[in-house]
């Protein structure tokens, strides 16, 4: 049974909806200390933990210092669960680069600023901390439509593996957790797109049916744990079997 | 933008040497798929900032049809 300490400090992204939330809930629950991050104050109050409001895509430059500035008022923070992101099904052909860039300041940019300000150890809690960044299963298997967002995941992924080796003599692990499709207010906004039978044809495609956010927390929370000690540099799949 | 415009951005989203014409059925247009639909998405999202579903563009039978989708914004 995995337990967090009142005085570790979990920093939660896209703590106000979907994954992030999710998240947030399993690490309070587990005795964990959240400082949630997002952009709509309201929702993230709705957890009952430290809010932190912020755009993250605007400020990626800011983000590091930002991190400092955190543990200072906070407190060192143990782990990283990095969940803020946006997905944009565009076909190649209709590729916008300007707004191609857009999409990677916030799903790689802003994760890697944010890990290079935990990396600090003015920030981080030291030996045993560690970093688990939301990814996706788009990253290992292609699909129409969504060329820019793979890619941006795929990077994640890659650099999550580089960060692994780089710290591991300080102790701090760092993994990434790919899910399949998960029922949140990013897909509700595709069955919007899609039409009325969308959330059932995709449920056939998943062997154990498509997910709920609740699925992917206890396997972040693992990660975040002392339990997983000796798992750094990983992309753990977690999508029901959507990629077999 | 004008309509004239519009035709011939909806021709270089579908990446036709042809021009293409109000009239004419998708269905008798080569390139029409349904990667030519999601295209057609993107392409009004980012022309227009309007968001279609791929129902809305599935009911379309002509090209007036996906000229009558942004109509108030075409000249
Ligand atoms: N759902 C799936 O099927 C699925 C599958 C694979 C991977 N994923 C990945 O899982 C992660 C979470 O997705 P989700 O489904 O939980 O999506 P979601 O419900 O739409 O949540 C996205 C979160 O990101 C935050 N966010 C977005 N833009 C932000 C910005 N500029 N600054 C700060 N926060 C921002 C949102 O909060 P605010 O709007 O309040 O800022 C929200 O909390 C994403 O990285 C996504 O790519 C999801």
């Amino acid at each position: 049974m995995i337990k967090f300490q009142k005085e570790d400090n979990y920093l939660v992204t896209g703590a106000s909806s979907g994954i992030g939330r999710a998240i947030a809930s399993k690490i309070i629950e587990l005795g964990g200390s959240v400082i949630a991050v997002a952009r709509r104050e309201e929702k993230l109050n709705e957890l009952g933990a430290v809010s932190e409001v912020i755009d993250l895509s605007a400020k990626v430059d800011d983000l590091s210092s930002w991190m400092l500035d955190l543990a200072k008022k906070h407190g060192k923070i143990k782990g990283l669960a990095l969940s803020a992101g946006v997905q944009e099904t565009v076909p190649l052909r209709a590729t916008n680069l300007s707004k191609a860039r857009q999409l990677f300041e916030l799903n790689y940019f802003a994760n890697l600023a944010l890990a290079k300000g935990f990396c600090d150890k003015r920030v981080n809690a030291g030996r045993g901390s560690s970093m688990v960044f939301i990814s996706s299963n788009a990253a290992i298997s292609g699909m129409p439509g969504l060329v820019n967002y793979s890619a941006s995941k795929g990077a994640l992924d890659a650099a999550v593996r580089a960060m692994a080796a780089e710290l591991a003599r300080d102790g701090i692990r760092v993994n990434s957790v790919l899910p399949g499709f998960v029922r949140t207010e990013m897909t509700e906004k595709w069955g919007s797109m899609n039409g009325p039978t969308y959330f059932e044809e995709m449920d056939k495609k998943y062997p154990l049916g498509i997910g709920r956010p609740e699925q992917l927390s206890g396997v972040a929370c693992f990660l975040l744990s002392d339990s997983a000690g000796w798992i750094t540099g990983q992309n753990i799949v977690v999508d029901g079997g959507g990629s077999l | 933008m004008t309509k004239q415009e519009l035709l011939k951005e909806i021709k270089n989203a579908l990446q036709r040497d042809d021009d293409i014409a109000e009239d004419m059925e998708l269905e008798s247009i080569e390139e029409w798929d349904s990667l030519a639909a999601l295209t057609l998405l993107s392409l009004y999202d980012q022309l227009f900032s309007v968001t279609f579903t791929m129902a809305e563009i599935g009911k379309c039978r002509k090209v007036s049809d996906l000229v009558a989708l942004v109509g108030d914004k075409v000249s």
